[in-house]
């Protein structure tokens, strides 16, 4: 164990170095960025034909209303509760491991909030009149339909998204000042405005933890009910293979699962493009893999459950989707994702593949892949294999929906490689604690460490 | 929007049968005895409400637009042996056809579905759509266990070439781009025929056979029949009563010779349309 | 009035003559002309559909009322009576009359779509002059000098080709073609079957006799399609209609493809194409060798069942199921179709169902005679391929010069080894009357637009009366579309021609005018006519506001005598034994929808899924599955279906209503012409018929050409629907275990609902 442990690190070497980051990355990250933003320039392009000429050119149609830019929704919303689950669960039960990496893991929430929520504008069929699922004043005394889970979806995703900006930023308010304070520039006016006079005193310090904390209690219902209430989107409906009562449970472990394998991605990308060796090491690595590989057993149990549940049900429509499912049009799609999300985590069970960063790398990419195909074959079979047998039909997501989907994994990155450029993408002040917490257990004592004490006493005293 | 009304509407909602007081309930029969599969009554439909035809692209992408539709099966269901014939290379007992439109569910799941409330149920037991305060999320699309909900993928009407836009029926909205459409059972004319009688003085009940849908009026064999269920005299009540199909049971219990059915009734969505056994003469 | 005086030379007899009314009888006798301008005075505000006329709408237009007028169809030769649904001064749904006979209130699918060939984007709206090989706009003063000078005269060598004709609109061509002197007036129509009819005319001594559907017990139909195209759909369908009810009556449909009427039959039965007489007879046969039929049958019924059994495709057992059904179930109606008459032998299988019905006794039963017509110049002409033969033939030898085409599109229907085309091109001058820019329109030149059905006068008999005498009245239900002087009505043009050349019809100014005083005229040989109905106002008006209200008369005909069926022996060829090369039936099959072709150029239509394989837009070539299996092809599949007089490729559509060694493609596309709806949409089948002819009426035998079959593309192995060529409705076959349609047996049916 003792290879991976992370390094003693100086205070002042952690804020250097993550200060370089928004500084001086790689190469690779102004190619990725390049990247990413093609592919958003070529969504946008897609959205801006299927607006003008009309949805149709996304080559839906009668049985298949719902299909990709369903599935991306709720693959970007499950992706979301990566942030919440390594924050606030971990926050909540104590593994610090989580610190040097729990950062870039909320801007993931928010992010793939922000790209979720781009979905339901793409899908609809009249986005100028949206606001209409709402239930705000109006001269006709109209409420929207209560009952309805798309409204409930509204809801959900306005609260979440707007505690989950919260809970980022306020966790990023320390370092935000330590950005202040070397920043130059425009950075210097951004960091002072948004670190909202931070001075590090005693007093600031008790209340932002409170406040954290309790944001955390706050999320970690608010994922569950946000997943769920996706979930109802299909769960309350009648269509077979959509309306399975275990699909909450099931779309939130689904959710935590891509949601973790996310941030092996996102780990392991960062480390190279930020350099960030030194703090997110194979250790944390090792128990993140753990951590997907223990959600990955909870998901496949509630999926092989869901398909016993079909299976027993008896019911004419859902055994047929679901015979459907492994043997019709999709099945290729079923398989694929079976072997994704169900064989591939195994792979974690060596020690050798979890402490290799390329190896998660694929790993995880291989686990989200299958993540998404999850999704597509949640939407899809069950409408090519409806009620009435006269409609039922397979139809392929076409070129403009797949260019959206594509897009929406650049929109994604670039918003999140921006972000890591802009903001600490590492907890400055949580690595300190961890270093501060492993050593005041080791033998070794840190040097400055009275030193620092009487600076922020000192400091204090002038405040006041 | 106040507040006291959505209670209302929300107490109205949860009455179970709340339409059971109400004088009209739109009804259909369709005798599949008499249905030849024709398809008169689609092109009717088309005419009667400004259904447009979308072009062989747009058709190969599935974006037909017809409400009704004829449904052709080769078999039967299973369990029906006295049917069957002995084993052939030819489907020598003809064809199954369905007329297969909006079935105006009473317990319809298109209903609650929408964020919008765009489609609700009126009292007179018309699953009605509301095209201008649909969004178009099509959720009611994919609920609907007969998928007989249509969407307006493109903005089909501002492509009519002149002068064909001029056979487009006043009496309803052509509709745009993004909204969903479906069978209303000619609901211009139901309400056309409910102004005449208010005008008349008579609220509330609408005579029987003063008013057809489009379907019913070009069926060469009249095996549509469309009325007021709660008319005791009419002929499509008569319809349902003689062939044992009741509103409000999701099981029918149709005595011996009892022909009436609806489809997925097991699904418990209360359809308004009852079907009627088709024929078949075994001893030819 | 509009009527000038009358000249003082003109006997009373010319002028019934003028009117079609030779046989009238004494007891026509001539009266004064009522007002007759009961025309929809409405201005059309073209484009301007929102502005409703708030102030001073014109008479007979309020705003946000509908007005109905009384008219008939003729988007086939059936000629229902319909009533037109007009909003703001235009027509905007066509209904069926219920005081019809014909057609009971209901209407088809094509009729139903007739909107669209009104309103068609690309009717002809300005006459055309063919000018340096171009077909180029013209001014109607142009073109009606031009007209005048190539009709305005007489000529023996002009040959004049309309489609299914009836009423007035026969009366003045023939009119036309009397005072031209020229005696070659052809009538063709595809689909109307001129064997049939031939034969009808020969045994029962009626072409068009009467029907009884709900009488008969048993229905026995070779290859009919009433409930699709055979000659009046939607009467046969409202007679279906009361068949089906109880005690129902069964019925057997037997022909190779199976068409809309056979997938409703109680029993469905494949048999091999041509052999349909060879079934006939055998069943004669069996029915002969029952004792309580002898006396009744001719004497030389010899027919080796297991020769016939072995020819025809049709089990023993099962012929032996049929006679008994056809004994036991009394009155039958047994009738044979396009698909049984389409062959060198054609009037022979149609005899053989003669000599069937004439033993079971159905004649004078469920096949009722039909009265002497009072007025024969009225009845409907419905032609055949015969007279398509000898327009063409004439052209081709030079015997005509100049050719008139009204109604018909030879150019599109004919096979190519007529070589139409270039008989056509040989004429000298060629004229068309016509709304759309069809193929033989095409190569005309002069193209003169005339009105759609709904825009004009005129009078018409229904291909299949159901009562004796039934007229139909057509009356314009709105302006015309294009403006006035746009386009003119066929009977405009055609009185002024006339009126060139015979005195007689100067009496009139327009045709309107004289098909008014023509019913008028007739008033004392009609059923009820229609009185004064409110006050001051005269019988007259009364007469002709009723007779428009109601939208047909009904002409006092003779009693009908009985038939007294002669049907001669019949001589069935023994069948050429299959050649290697060509081993497939081809099946031209027609279908409601888009009829033989002329209907392509509606888009209602084209995207009415084919009631049996569903595929909307295209054609497509239907293949019994253990064919395509053989031939290793699936639905989808491209194929080159060749015969010896030309080829198609089309796709595959594997259907198991077909005969294994049939194939058939839909009629209906394939245009070259015709708008851009019908353009270059799919093929036409007729194409490739091989020249073959029924011997006994020069028909052409459209059901015996022989094809082979290549496959020449796969539809690969992932096809989504956008990209195939193939658009279906749905590919389902199956209902897939659910309930949506039930069956029961037709015995319980009975037991149950008795009388109900």
């Amino acid at each position: 164990m003792s290879d991976f442990k992370m390094k003693d690190i100086e205070w002042a070497k952690i804020n250097e170095d993550v200060l370089a980051s928004l500084e001086s990355p790689r190469k690779a990250f102004w190619i990725v960025l390049a990247v990413c933003f093609a592919l958003v320039l070529c969504g946008v392009a897609a959205e801006i034909y299927q607006y003008n000429m009309g949805l149709g050119v996304a080559l839906m149609n009668n049985p298949h209303y719902w299909q990709t830019y369903i599935s991306n929704f709720v693959f970007w919303i499950g992706m979301s509760h990566s942030g919440t689950l390594l924050s606030a669960i971990l926050l909540l039960t104590h593994a610090d491991w989580r610190k040097p990496i729990y950062r870039f893991a909320e801007a993931m929430t928010f992010f793939s909030i922000a790209t979720a929520a781009i979905f339901p504008v793409i899908h609809i069929g009249r986005v100028w009149d949206m606001y209409w699922v709402l239930p705000y004043p109006n001269q006709h005394a109209i409420w929207p339909n209560f009952r309805s889970p798309l409204l409930w979806d509204a809801f959900a995703i306005t609260t979440y998204a707007t505690s989950s900006a919260l809970f980022l930023y306020i966790g990023m308010i320390p370092d935000l000042a330590i950005c202040r304070d070397k920043a130059k520039g425009w950075r210097k006016k951004l960091y002072t405005a948004m670190s909202l006079g931070w001075m590090g005193r005693a007093t600031e310090w008790i209340a932002f933890q409170k406040t954290y904390v309790l944001m955390a209690c706050f999320l970690v219902p608010l994922a569950v009910s946000v997943h769920s209430i996706v979930a109802s989107d299909f769960a309350m409906s009648m269509m077979p293979g959509w309306h399975v009562t275990s699909f909450p449970p099931y779309f939130v472990a689904g959710a935590l699962y891509s949601g973790c394998a996310a941030i092996i991605t996102l780990f392991v990308l960062l480390r190279y493009l930020f350099k960030f060796e030194a703090y997110m090491t194979p250790e944390i690595m090792d128990k993140t893999a753990r951590l997907t590989f223990a959600i990955a057993m909870a998901w496949n149990f509630l999926n092989l459950s869901e398909y016993a549940s079909i299976w027993y049900s008896n019911d004419m429509f859902e055994h047929e989707m679901l015979i459907d499912k492994f043997t019709g049009p999709y099945a290729g799609i079923v398989w694929t994702m079976l072997f994704c999300a169900t064989v591939v985590p195994f792979a974690m069970a060596w020690k050798k593949v979890r402490v290799n960063m390329w190896a998660m790398f694929v790993i995880s990419l291989l686990i989200q892949l299958g993540m998404w195909l999850e999704r597509f074959q949640i939407v899809s079979p069950p409408l090519a294999s409806n009620h009435e047998p006269w409609t039922q039909v397979a139809v392929w997501p076409g070129l403009v929906q797949m260019t959206i989907t594509a897009a929406s994994f650049g929109w994604f990155t670039m918003l999140f490689l921006i972000f890591c450029k802009v903001f600490p993408s590492v907890s400055m002040y949580e690595v300190k604690e961890m270093v501060y917490h492993r050593n005041k257990h080791g033998k070794k004592k840190l040097q400055d460490l009275d030193k620092i004490k009487d600076d922020m006493i000192k400091t204090e005293e002038g405040l006041s | 929007m106040s507040l006291s009304r959505m209670l209302e509407n929300w107490s109205r909602l949860n009455q179970k049968d709340y339409y059971k007081d109400e004088p009209i309930m739109w009804g259909m029969s369709i005798d599949l005895n008499k249905c030849t599969g024709c398809a008169s009554c689609v092109t009717a439909c088309n005419a009667e409400n400004n259904i447009p035809a979308v072009g062989k692209e747009k058709c190969g992408s599935g974006h037909t637009m017809s409400w009704m539709r004829i449904e052709r099966y080769w078999d039967s269901p299973e369990g029906e042996p006295d049917l069957a014939v002995e084993e052939s290379e030819y489907p020598e007992r003809g064809a199954h056809f369905a007329p297969m439109m909006c079935q105006q569910c009473n317990h319809a799941p298109c209903e609650p579905v929408c964020p919008v409330a765009a489609t609700y149920h009126n009292p007179d037991g018309l699953n009605a759509q509301v095209y201008n305060r649909c969004i178009g999320s099509r959720y009611c699309g994919t609920n609907c266990p007969f998928k007989v909900r249509y969407f307006n993928f493109f903005d089909y009407q501002e492509d009519i070439p002149h002068p064909m836009e001029m056979l487009l029926n006043p009496d309803l909205t052509v509709r745009s781009k993004g909204v969903m459409e479906k069978c209303t059972f000619c609901v211009q004319r139901l309400r056309n025929a409910k102004g005449d009688q208010a005008d008349k003085g008579i609220r509330g009940h609408v005579e029987d056979g003063a008013v057809q849908t489009a379907c019913q009026q070009s069926c060469p064999t009249d095996a549509i029949v469309f009325g007021n269920l709660k008319d005791g005299e009419s002929k499509v009540s008569h319809a349902w009563e003689s062939h044992g199909v009741e509103l409000n049971r999701h099981e029918q219990f149709n005595a011996e010779g009892e022909r009436g059915y609806r489809v997925f009734e097991e699904l418990n969505v209360e359809p308004s349309v009852m079907y009627l056994d088709r024929v078949r003469d075994t001893n030819a | 009035m509009s009527q000038k005086n009358l000249n003082d030379e003109l006997s009373r007899r010319t002028f019934l003559k003028a009117m079609g009314l030779t046989s009238a009888g004494s007891a026509l006798l001539l009266t004064g002309c009522g007002d007759t301008d009961i025309v929809n005075q409405v201005d059309l505000e073209v484009r301007k559909e929102l502005v409703l006329p708030a102030v001073d709408p014109e008479d007979f237009v309020r705003p946000g009322r509908e007005v109905h007028y009384a008219s008939t169809c003729r988007q086939c030769p059936a000629n229902c009576n319909i009533h037109a649904k007009t909003r703001e001064g235009r027509v905007i749904k066509i209904e069926g009359n219920p005081a019809s006979s014909t057609n009971l209130g209901k209407l088809c699918a094509m009729g139903q779509a007739g909107l669209q060939g009104h309103y068609n984007p690309d009717r002809i709206n300005k006459p055309m002059i063919r000018k340096g090989g171009k077909l180029v706009e013209a001014t109607w003063a142009e073109a009606e000098t031009l007209l005048k000078k190539h009709l305005g005269k007489k000529n023996a060598k002009l040959a004049w080709l309309s489609g299914a004709i009836s009423g007035h609109q026969a009366v003045i061509t023939k009119a036309y073609m009397d005072a031209a002197g020229s005696k070659n007036s052809f009538v063709f129509d595809t689909l109307p079957p001129a064997v049939g009819l031939a034969a009808n005319e020969k045994v029962l001594g009626h072409a068009m006799p009467k029907y009884d559907f709900d009488k008969a017990k048993l229905i026995v139909s070779f290859g009919a399609d009433f409930l699709g195209t055979w000659i009046s759909p939607v009467q046969f369908g409202t007679q279906y209609g009361q068949f089906r009810n109880a005690p129902r009556g069964t019925l057997v449909q037997i022909e190779s493809k199976m068409t809309l009427t056979g997938s409703n039959a109680d029993r469905w039965i494949a048999i091999k194409p041509g052999t349909e007489g060879h079934l006939a007879l055998a069943l004669a046969s069996l029915i002969a060798a029952d004792s309580s039929f002898k006396g009744k049958t001719p004497a030389n019924l010899n027919v080796d069942i297991k020769e016939a059994s072995a020819i025809t495709g049709v089990s023993i057992e099962r012929m032996h199921k049929l006679r008994d059904m056809l004994i036991s179930q009394s009155p039958s109606l047994v009738l044979s179709g396009n698909s049984a008459e389409g062959f060198v032998h054609g009037t022979e299988t149609a005899n053989a169902i003669h000599l069937l019905n004439m033993m079971l006794g159905n004649i004078g039963e469920t096949i009722l005679p039909r009265a002497k017509p009072t007025f024969p110049e009225l009845q409907p002409q419905l032609g055949g391929w015969a007279d398509l033969k000898a327009f063409i033939d004439g052209l081709a030898d030079g015997s005509f010069d100049t050719a008139v085409v009204y109604g018909s599109n030879p150019l599109y229907q004919a096979p190519s080894f007529m070589k139409a085309e270039e008989a056509f091109a040989k004429a000298k001058m060629r004229i068309a009357f016509s709304t759309y820019p069809d193929e033989t329109t095409m190569a005309c030149d002069l193209v003169l637009p005339v009105h759609s059905y709904l825009e004009e006068w005129n009078t018409s008999m229904p291909a299949y009366a159901a009562e004796d005498g039934h007229l139909n009245i057509h009356q314009p239900v709105m302006n015309p579309v294009f403006g006035k002087g746009s386009t003119y009505s066929y009977g405009d043009i055609m009185l002024g021609l006339v009126s060139e050349l015979d005195a007689t019809f100067k009496n009139w100014d327009n045709y309107g005018a004289y098909i008014r005083d023509s019913l008028a005229t007739m008033k004392p040989a009609l059923v009820n006519p229609p009185k004064a109905t409110t006050a001051g106002q005269t019988d007259e008006e009364g007469f002709q506001q009723g007779i428009l209200a109601s939208g047909f008369v009904t002409i006092k005909e003779a009693a009908a005598s009985p038939i007294k069926a002669k049907v001669p022996a019949v001589r069935l060829p023994k069948l050429a034994e299959d050649d290697g090369k060509y081993a497939y039936h081809l099946v031209p099959s027609a279908r409601m929808g888009l009829y033989d072709g002329r209907h392509a150029n509606s888009p209602w239509l084209q995207e009415l899924p084919d009631q049996l394989t569903s595929v909307m837009w295209g054609s497509w070539v239907e293949i019994h599955p253990n064919t395509a299996k053989k031939l290793g092809l699936i639905t989808g599949d491209k194929v080159k279906v060749s015969s010896a007089a030309g080829s198609l490729e089309v796709d595959v559509v594997v259907f198991p209503g077909i005969q294994e060694d049939s194939i058939a493609i839909p009629l209906g596309n394939g245009h070259t012409e015709y708008g851009r709806y019908a353009k270059g949409v799919g093929v036409n089948p007729f194409k490739i018929l091989t020249p073959q002819f029924d011997e006994e009426t020069g028909e052409l035998a459209t059901h015996a050409t022989k094809v082979s079959i290549t496959k020449i593309a796969n539809r690969g192995e992932v096809v989504t629907r956008a990209h195939g060529d193939l658009v279906l409705a749905s590919e389902a076959m199956s209902q897939k275990g659910r309930e949506i349609v039930k069956s029961v047996s037709a015995e319980d049916f009975n037991h149950n609902e008795g009388e109900g």
